[in-house]
């Protein structure tokens, strides 16, 4: 355990709940656990031993506040016992009231401020500000419950701990604290320059800002002197126009011309009363002549349409008899259509009776020609109604039938058989005739011939020339077989009887003649009900109603007669046609007599009106005519017709001596009109009032630009600009030369940090190096990412898993790997380094936790692990010294 | 008879490159002249000034701007000062001479503001011809009416103008352009010309006088800063001419490479060297290239920038040295550091990209080195 740290003791007083001292006990190498549970005072002892090392006695900071006992005011005092390099130290420090710090150790004793520096010194940190805790690696390493989860965060000189550490293990200085404060002096001079988001501050910004504010001062003097320079042109031109208004010459001038104008409207006045007279006593001749003219128009025009008005009349009453002819011819018309609509429905009603007469002889041939077919079906139906009389009475009249010829065939057949009983007992004869012998032998009478004869009953045989045979049969039954074929043969007869047939030929053919009736019968009964189905009535109903229908036709024909167009030859259904034809022309003809008598009659209508307005046009000529006659003579009355060609002359005369008087003033007019000279008047007054107008204006703006020209010019305007452009220069020159300090700056800073960045990477690799080994233990073929500020960021097993994305367990496992890396390398480069593990690894499962419990007792052979937690039993398996929290009698006293 | 022959004096120039501090001094130093022409005049025995011109730089200066020349010229009531507009206060109706006219000059300050003849002296002796200018650039010849002008019989004819006997340029062309033979064409005895800012001698009877305090790094002729004293026996008699120094301020450029401790010590001892007795009559525009260690470029910064632009009146300075470290600055870095790592980036940065970046980063590199051995400094 040479090189490192290891706490010995730890005794507290008036810290949080330990209010009388207590002291941790049993502390030494390799790992010390104080198993206890929550509200124990675990996170206490550690607060106190960050505080007895990190903070400075005479702090009254938050850190050491929160070390006064509960509820009360307190002094906490800390007393440690540990080794460093072999040496043992013991430090003690009391917070608040009376406060003071003792080291001791190494044959030293030092006090106050002393013993701080020295401790700060044996510990490789750096001493706080304003009362807050020195800063080193241990800070990092000495976390509490709920850090434990996260990396170490490192301040400023921990780092620089850990890199001088890792620089160490290079062969030469890697200058990153160089680096370093090369950087911080970029940053500063950079910080004058520009602001924390990079925006100029400073000079650098007072530069931007004077360049645009003079920019803007210089935008404005610019306009301020166009303004001026406007305003100088201006001027000159007032001036031009000043000089042109107050010209005497010319407003004398003016002053003439309008008296000049004066005059001239007055001659034209003059002139234009006197022509005026002139005029009037003009107008007055001409009206006189005028109105002569016009009573002489007057009388001419009545005479004119006097003569026009005898003539008009004249002329309508020619126009009346022509209008009258007109007028009678139209209604000879109208009588001549009337004539032809009456001839026309005359053969009209001639064509109507001949298509009539056609008609009906149609019509009778039709009835002829049915009555003739009733009177052949009542015939046929008469005819068939006999013969099923006659079938029937035939039929009736046989007297055999099937059942009587059937009984007549029995007993026939009864008789067969007795006969055959018979011959069956009788004596056959055999008879073979020699020749010549034929007809000499006779039985009974009757010749024999060759063969068999049967003898059935005593017989007779003669032979001629011989003599007689009697044969008797010897047959015991013969009178029974006799009597049964007399019984039969009675049946027989009787049978035959019955149907009146003397024999069975006879009633054979009675049989047929039989089947024979009844054939007819049933034909004559076919026929009949074939007339009859067309029917469906009886015979007798049927042949009643063809009787019926019969006299209905005979009445029918005798209606039509026989006499009406029996005369007429030819085909009657032609003679029909060619009468509808002429029906059909006789009534187109009269429609179009018809339709001419209705058609309105223009020439009629025309011809009344034409009359009627001539009448009224002639009586209204002929009462004018005798009107104007009548005014004429009145007129002629008053003044004669020569009186007023003497009127006529007299005014003419007159009219003429006006205009000549006229046209004498007309010729001495004067130039010019009035109106004219009005307006040359009006103009030259206008002209010369406002001339005066102009001239006060001219001079109030000139006095106005003058004074505004006065005042800029007092301004110095290109002066001002001239200063203005000088100080913009200047400050664009101050502009680019602080935005090229900046970009050395930036260059600079980017290159050192860049360079700084690469250094730091080369010698991270021995902290990946000592990480490594407990990090394979615990995650296999596992390498860590180990970034520049000593953080892990990533795991990469078969991929890179960012750190945040890991597990809790996992992350606090690294955690945990982590610090025991950096107290391992700190160790191994003879810095102060021991671990506490404040509630960790609770998250770990037990194959992870029996894996860190191996991998910390590795590390414990080299390195004191103080592991406080509350869950003892999970800790069990780790082998550790056991902690127990001891009172102690008097803290003070064992301290000395 | 003698007068006194100046121009140009641009009374309320404005110099853009002038900081705030610099400039009232410079402006301050254009009135000065008055007053030395004033009491050369006086010693010399001159009767009157003639100025030929520009008396303002601008058309519309500010009040106090334009009463500031017609003041110090009261103080010399024994002077005739005549007085003709030029093409930077040429007479604008109702402008700037008008104003001067309203504030009510003294008999002695006389305006010429139309081209007729007037006495130059109260004896009547000699008669001045005045060209002045109407318009900032007037079309054809302005003292072409000279060759007509009566003066009474047996007088000196002197001829006051402004413009140029030759085209400055392309620009100027046709502007304002004087006839080089116009003293011998109107029987001048002496034709005295404003608007070029060196003293010049264009023949015998023709002189610009320049004007009486430099204005600019590039000024031809003599350079100005000085006044004409001008004699004339009679009116066939050559003018004897004689230039005068009534400038404070010496306006130079300079141009140094610096490569080294000792371009840089040269170039101090020669910039100061303008004006040994007084370095702050000093202006400087000075164009530098080249490139030093970082020892020296501190003493650049120290010698030249800080120093030299202290002592002179004004140091302008286009370019700087660049930086050349040296095998020793960089080992400062040690062999592998992140610094010396920069170093390199901006070295590489500064031979690669576009002239701006370039430039960004050699000043980077060059900050860089500075700033790493303050900080070694400060560690050790």
């Amino acid at each position: 355990m040479s090189g490192g740290m290891i706490l010995r003791g730890l005794e507290v007083e008036q810290v949080r709940r330990f209010g009388d001292a207590v002291r941790l006990a049993g502390l030494g190498p390799g790992i010390n656990l104080l198993g206890a549970p929550n509200e124990f005072g675990k996170s206490t002892l550690l607060a106190a031993l960050r505080a007895v090392f990190l903070l400075p006695h005479g702090s009254k900071a938050r850190p050491v506040a929160e070390l006064q006992p509960y509820g009360g005011r307190g002094a906490p005092r800390v007393a440690v016992d540990f080794t460093l390099d072999g040496c043992d130290w013991r430090l003690e420090k009391r917070f608040m009231q009376r406060a003071f710090v003792r080291l001791e150790g190494g044959g030293e004793r030092l006090d106050g401020d002393a013993a701080e520096a020295r401790l700060h010194d044996l510990l490789g940190v750096e001493g706080g500000k304003r009362g807050a805790e020195a800063m080193g690696l241990l800070n990092a390493l000495w976390v509490g419950q709920g850090h434990s989860l996260v990396q170490p965060d490192f301040s400023d000189p921990a780092r620089a701990t850990i890199r001088s550490c890792l620089e160490a293990d290079l062969d030469a200085m890697t200058g990153g604290d160089a680096a370093g404060r090369v950087l911080s002096r970029v940053a500063a001079d950079l910080a004058v320059l520009l602001d924390g988001r990079g925006n100029p501050r400073g000079r650098y910004r007072a530069a931007k800002e004077g360049e645009q504010e003079a920019a803007a001062e210089l935008a404005r003097l610019e306009a301020r002197r166009q303004a001026l320079e406007d305003d100088l042109n201006a001027m000159a031109d007032l001036r031009r126009r000043l000089a042109h208004e107050d010209d005497a010459d010319r407003r004398e001038k003016e002053r003439a011309d309008l008296a000049e104008a004066g005059r001239v409207r007055d001659r034209l006045r003059d002139h234009d009363a006197r022509y005026r007279a002139a005029r009037a006593v003009r107008d007055h001749a001409a009206a006189q002549l005028a109105a002569v003219r016009q009573d002489l128009a007057g009388r001419t025009a009545w005479e004119r349409d006097l003569a026009a008005g005898v003539a008009r009349v004249a002329e309508l009453e020619g126009a009346l008899l022509t209008a009258q002819g007109a007028q009678d011819a139209a209604g000879a018309a109208h009588a001549a259509r009337l004539e032809a609509v009456r001839v026309a429905d005359a053969a009209r009603q001639a064509a109507r009776g001949a298509l009539d007469r056609a008609a009906g002889r149609v019509e009778r041939a039709r009835l002829v020609h049915e009555r003739g077919e009733a009177a052949a079906a009542l015939d046929r139906l008469d005819r068939a109604a006999q013969a099923v009389t006659r079938a029937s009475a035939e039929l009736a009249a046989c007297t055999i039938d099937d059942a009587r010829m059937g009984a007549i065939r029995k007993a026939e057949r009864a008789l067969d058989a007795a006969r055959a009983a018979s011959r069956a007992q009788a004596t056959t004869l055999d008879i073979a005739l020699a020749d010549g012998g034929r007809g000499r032998l006779v039985l009974d009478g009757a010749a024999l011939e060759s063969g068999r004869v049967v003898v059935t009953d005593n017989a007779v045989l003669r032979i001629e020339g011989i003599g007689t045979i009697c044969i008797e049969p010897a047959s015991h039954g013969r009178d029974t077989l006799r009597a049964a074929l007399a019984g039969a043969e009675e049946a027989l007869r009787r049978a035959l009887a019955a149907v009146g047939c003397a024999d069975i030929a006879g009633a054979e053919a009675a049989l047929a003649a039989r089947r024979q009736a009844e054939l007819a019968a049933q034909a004559a009964q076919t026929v009949l009900g074939g007339l009859l189905a067309a029917t469906g009535q009886s015979p007798v109903t049927a042949m009643d109603v063809a009787r019926r229908r019969l006299a209905d036709l005979d009445v029918r024909l005798g209606r039509i007669g026989a006499a009406d167009g029996e005369d007429i030859a030819g085909d009657p259904v032609a003679v029909l046609d060619a009468a509808r034809e002429a029906m059909q022309v006789a009534e187109e003809r009269y429609g179009a007599a018809h339709q001419a008598l209705l058609a309105p009659d223009e020439t009629m209508r025309r011809a009344a009106e034409d009359l009627a307005r001539l009448r009224a046009e002639w009586q209204v000529a002929r009462d004018g005519a005798a009107q104007l006659a009548r005014d004429l003579e009145a007129a002629r009355a008053v003044e004669a017709d020569e009186a007023l060609s003497a009127r006529l002359a007299a005014a003419h005369a007159g009219a003429e001596a006006a205009e000549l008087a006229l046209l004498r003033i007309e010729e001495t007019r004067p130039e010019g009109t009035e109106a004219l000279a009005d307006a040359a008047i009006q103009r030259l007054e206008r002209t010369i009032q406002e001339g005066h107008a102009r001239l006060a204006a001219l001079r109030q703006e000139m006095a106005a630009r003058e004074a505004r020209i006065r005042a800029a010019e007092g301004d110095g305007l290109d002066e001002r600009i001239a200063a203005q452009e000088r100080l913009r220069a200047a400050h664009a020159a101050e502009d680019a030369a602080c935005a090229r300090e900046v970009a050395i700056l930036q260059c600079l800073r980017d290159a050192v940090a860049a360079a700084e960045r690469a250094a730091t990477e080369r010698y991270l690799a021995p902290l990946a190096r000592a990480i490594q080994p407990a990090l394979s233990a615990l995650f296999p073929r596992a390498v860590a990412t180990v970034e520049p500020d000593f953080s892990i960021s990533a795991l990469s097993r078969r991929i890179d898993e960012p750190f945040v994305n890991l597990s809790d367990g996992t992350r606090e496992q690294i955690a945990v790997l982590a610090r025991l890396g950096l107290a391992d390398l700190m160790r191994a480069r003879g810095r102060p380094a021991m671990l506490v593990l404040d509630d960790a690894l609770t998250y770990a499962d037990s194959g992870r936790l029996d894996r860190m419990f191996d991998i910390l007792t590795e590390a414990a052979g080299r390195l004191q692990i103080v592991i406080l937690t509350c869950r003892t039993e999970l800790f069990t398996g780790l082998g550790a010294r056991r902690l127990a929290v001891e009172a102690v009698g008097d803290a003070t006293a064992e301290g000395h | 008879m003698r007068l006194l022959h100046t121009s140009d004096w641009q009374i309320g120039k404005v110099f853009r490159f002038a900081d705030d501090d610099i400039l009232p001094v410079l402006q301050q130093e254009r009135l000065e002249a008055i007053g030395r022409i004033g009491r050369l005049a006086r010693a010399q025995g001159a009767e009157c000034v003639v100025v030929a011109g520009d008396i303002y730089d601008h058309l519309r200066p500010s009040e106090r701007t334009l009463r500031q020349p017609v003041e110090r010229m009261r103080q010399f009531p024994d002077l005739r000062w005549h007085l003709i507009p030029g093409n930077h206060d040429f007479n604008e109706r109702d402008g700037l001479w008008e104003r001067l006219a309203r504030t009510g000059l003294p008999d002695h300050i006389v305006p010429h503001l139309a081209p007729v003849p007037a006495p130059l002296d109260a004896a009547g002796t000699a008669w001045l011809l005045p060209a002045g200018l109407g318009h900032r650039h007037v079309i054809g010849d302005p003292t072409a009416w000279m060759d007509g002008a009566a003066t009474p019989e047996g007088t000196i004819r002197v001829g006051l103008a402004h413009g140029s006997v030759r085209s400055f340029g392309e620009e100027a062309a046709g502007h304002n352009l004087l006839a080089i033979d116009r003293a011998r064409l109107a029987g001048l005895s002496y034709l005295a010309l404003g608007d070029w800012h060196g003293a010049m001698r264009i023949d015998a009877r023709t002189w610009y006088s320049g004007t009486p305090e430099v204005d600019g790094f590039d000024v031809g002729g003599a350079g100005g800063g000085q006044a004409l004293l001008v004699t004339l026996d009679g009116p066939r008699a050559e003018p004897v001419v004689e230039a005068h120094a009534v400038g404070r301020f010496r306006w130079a450029r300079a141009q140094a490479v610096l490569t080294g401790a000792d371009d840089i010590a040269a170039l101090e001892g020669r910039l100061r060297a303008i004006d040994p007795d007084d370095p702050s009559r000093v202006l400087v525009w000075l164009a530098v290239s080249g490139a030093l260690g970082l020892s020296d470029l501190e003493g650049w910064q120290a010698r030249i920038v800080d120093g030299l632009g202290s002592a002179l009146r004004l140091l302008r300075i286009d370019g700087a040295p660049g930086l050349a470290p040296s095998s020793d600055d960089l080992e400062a870095f040690g062999p592998g550091g992140a610094v010396r790592a920069a170093t390199e980036t901006l070295a590489r940065q500064a031979g690669e990209g576009d002239e701006a970046a370039r430039a960004v980063a050699a000043a980077a590199l060059q900050r860089l080195y500075l700033l790493a051995r303050d900080v070694a400094g400060g560690m050790a």
